[in-house]
């Protein structure tokens, strides 16, 4: 396929898929009247952004609870610490299975479910100390040798890898399919996931399932993508040293006592 | 690039760029961020900076060009602000709005692939098959060099070789 072919391709799968957007009829009008200054442009909100607002608004005025779950304790840290108490009130598994794929251990910490959703913490580390996990931001800017792309503890990461001859790693690490009490796989279609890197080098990664139609049941056999890529030091990953495999895991999660 | 003689006041020239240039970049956003409302904040700031920017505007780009540059930058700066920084979905097209009615099942499959490519092949391939842009182009908007740009769209080919048919290794950098 030529490259006018490819684009051709895509040029008409993108219409036909998205054929239902609609031109808005007043955008010049908006977009003149906020230009100007004449009057300001009536800022649509995103479902997002709604839910974004009423999750923070709900959040607001808790106490602090001591989480005896270390999910509890991680997604409360993203969505404050209500958010972590009710997850702490879920019933959890502590995992602590491990893989290792390219150098890289990846060890599922916990799974909690609650209310039809599933919140699992993992942590992944290098076995070999001279190997460097990336932290997430650095995956999405989008020229490192660029001064101002990376902040300096991003280039000392770069800076420390050279300097022992090691390698920069990311790492992904995301769910794909789950089974209720042996029953079939469903696809898990509507997940969200985040890493953040750890002082001690490793990342903490993790993932929920945001459409809360997971149904409830004893045990839960759930399937998992993992992957570590390679990046150079002017932020370019090389596919033939990537590496990829699936992982399951099977769990029974309880009330904490 | 073969211009048509335009209007002649900012005003003309905007109108004149959100009747020509609107539906493509709300495609292009909507591909970009997942979400068609936040694709339409995306495209209304794309228009503002455009007018606001407009004297500067000279005619060694197209406008397709200069606007696509404009919308892209746009999009980075949203994807990379608070929420999507720390929920970064896998889509279907059926999560980033209701839809009277799919379209035939190869097109969703590919545009979905799309879609869910990671942020930097996903930036290529919009930029470069969805939008038309040469990779000089391409690796001028995202500040990358022209041999970055290639290894992203192969890179991009082999993750979507499945829904593409008959895709070919090849470098048209």
């Amino acid at each position: 396929m030529t490259l006018h072919e490819e684009q051709m391709r895509v040029q008409k799968a993108v219409g036909n898929s998205l054929a239902y957007v609609q031109e808005d009829p007043w955008l010049t009008q908006r977009v003149l009247a906020n230009a100007k200054g004449e009057e300001p442009v009536k800022k649509k909100v995103s479902l997002a952004l709604v839910l974004c607002i009423v999750l923070a608004l709900a959040l607001m005025g808790t106490a602090y609870a001591l989480f005896s779950s270390k999910a509890a304790e991680f997604f409360g840290s993203y969505y404050g610490d209500d958010f972590g108490n009710w997850l702490a009130e879920g019933r959890v598994a502590g995992i602590g299975e491990t893989v290792t794929l390219d150098g890289v251990d990846f060890t599922l910490d916990e799974v909690v479910y609650r209310d039809n959703g599933m919140y699992a913490v993992g942590t992944a580390r290098v076995k070999e100390g001279k190997d460097v996990l990336i932290p997430q931001e650095m995956t999405y800017a989008a020229d490192w040798t660029d001064k101002g792309t990376l902040n300096e503890e991003d280039r000392a990461l770069i800076s420390r890898a050279q300097a022992a001859g090691g390698r920069l790693l990311s790492i992904e690490c995301r769910p794909h399919t789950i089974g209720v009490d042996e029953g079939t796989m469903d696809n898990l279609d509507n997940v969200g996931f985040d890493k953040e890197r750890n002082e001690d080098g490793s990342i903490t990664f993790c993932f929920e399932t945001t459409d809360c139609t997971l149904e409830e049941g004893t045990t839960y056999r759930m399937e998992m993508s993992i992957q570590v890529d390679e990046w150079t030091a002017e932020g370019e990953t090389d596919d033939e040293k990537g590496a990829y495999q699936s992982w399951t895991v099977s769990f029974a999660p309880v009330f904490a006592e | 690039m073969m211009t048509v003689k335009g209007p002649d006041s900012k005003e003309e020239m905007i109108e004149h760029m959100i009747n020509l240039y609107q539906l493509p970049l709300l495609r292009l956003c909507i591909m970009y961020l997942h979400d068609e409302e936040q694709a339409k904040d995306a495209v209304q700031e794309t228009f503002i900076k455009a007018y606001r920017n407009l004297d500067g505007f000279r005619n060694d780009a197209s406008e397709k060009t200069w606007l696509t540059r404009i919308a892209i930058n746009t999009c980075k700066n949203m994807y990379r602000s608070g929420w999507f920084k720390h929920i970064d979905r896998s889509v279907t097209l059926d999560m980033v709005a209701e839809r009277p009615a799919p379209a035939n099942d190869e097109d969703d499959e590919l545009t979905t692939a799309i879609m869910n490519l990671p942020i930097k092949l996903r930036e290529a391939a919009l930029i470069c098959w969805l939008q038309g842009m040469t990779n000089e182009e391409a690796a001028d908007m995202l500040g990358i060099s022209r041999q970055a740009v290639g290894s992203r769209l192969n890179r991009a080919r082999k993750k979507l070789r499945f829904a593409m048919e008959g895709s070919d290794d090849h470098d048209p950098a």
